[in-house]
């Protein structure tokens, strides 16, 4: 189950490395103002990864 | 930025292991060089001869383009192929009607081009020669996600088809490298209606 976890996880890590980076960058230069192109990749990123879950969950009920 | 050449090769490590586990490492294999090449020439063809863009700061160049280039394509295109057949629960090389993760793939591929072109805004690393009314964060013009949202369209669209056609790995790729011209002058003909519209749109264009 975990193993599973984890390997759903890693094309979404692949995305948080880079988006970690991102965020990082525009607090270091105090650019507030772009953390906001950071919120739609991250509220689609929470959806799908969920949405992967529930399912898992689903399987490993039955 | 080094940074950022070292995150992309990470990703990739990350990305073509998961292809290979996923599906299989022809897969990842045939995937990575494909979309290498497409989106490669893509650059090429834009620095050097429509001139959309300039790149600076990087550190690793070929012909012009950064070489992280090679990898970005092929990454935030598996990012978002795997990402809507999640949310989506349909396999796109295995569905017989995968319509409903076109608008997911396109979704995708625009979100991370809002991301990725407003962090690469503060060190200019991308600067954008076309003017335009609307702007996203770090000024990126509007039109910036379609192009990335139609890359991924065309490129998965070529790949399943390839897939579905053919069984031998070596003729999926030489299939799919046919495909890759095709593909590169479809997407800079998609580009420049989509920027046509969103100036008149945004009145740039006015129409009498």
């Amino acid at each position: 189950m975990l193993r599973n976890l984890l390997h759903s996880y890693l094309p979404y890590g692949a995305v948080d490395l880079l988006m970690v980076v991102a965020i990082i960058t525009e607090l270091l230069n105090a650019r507030y103002d772009l953390l906001w192109a950071n919120v739609p990749l991250l509220v689609l990123g929470l959806w799908s990864f969920s949405r992967k879950l529930n399912r898992m969950q689903v399987d490993a009920d039955r | 930025m080094l940074i950022v050449e070292i995150v992309m090769i990470l990703m990739t490590a990350i990305l073509l292991w998961h292809a290979g586990e996923e599906q299989s490492p022809s897969f990842g294999l045939i995937f990575w060089v494909t979309a290498s090449l497409f989106g490669f020439l893509k650059e090429i063809l834009a620095i050097h001869f429509t001139h959309f863009y300039a790149f600076s700061g990087f550190t690793l160049w070929l012909f012009g383009v950064p070489v992280v280039y090679l990898l970005f394509w092929p990454n935030i295109i598996y990012v978002a192929l795997r990402w809507s057949e999640n949310a989506t629960a349909e396999s796109f090389l295995a569905s017989t009607s995968p319509h409903q993760l076109y608008p997911l793939i396109f979704l995708t591929m625009a979100v991370i081009a809002i991301m990725f072109e407003a962090f690469g805004s503060q060190y200019q690393m991308i600067t954008w020669n076309i003017g335009s009314n609307l702007v996203l964060w770090g000024k990126v013009p509007v039109f910036v996600p379609f192009s990335y949202g139609i890359m991924g369209i065309l490129f998965l669209y070529a790949l399943r088809e390839t897939w579905r056609a053919i069984i031998d790995p070596l003729k999926r790729l030489f299939r799919l490298m046919i495909w890759v011209p095709i593909l590169i002058l479809t997407h800079t003909g998609a580009m420049f209606v989509i920027k046509v519209g969103i100036d008149i749109f945004s009145g740039a264009i006015k129409l009498h």
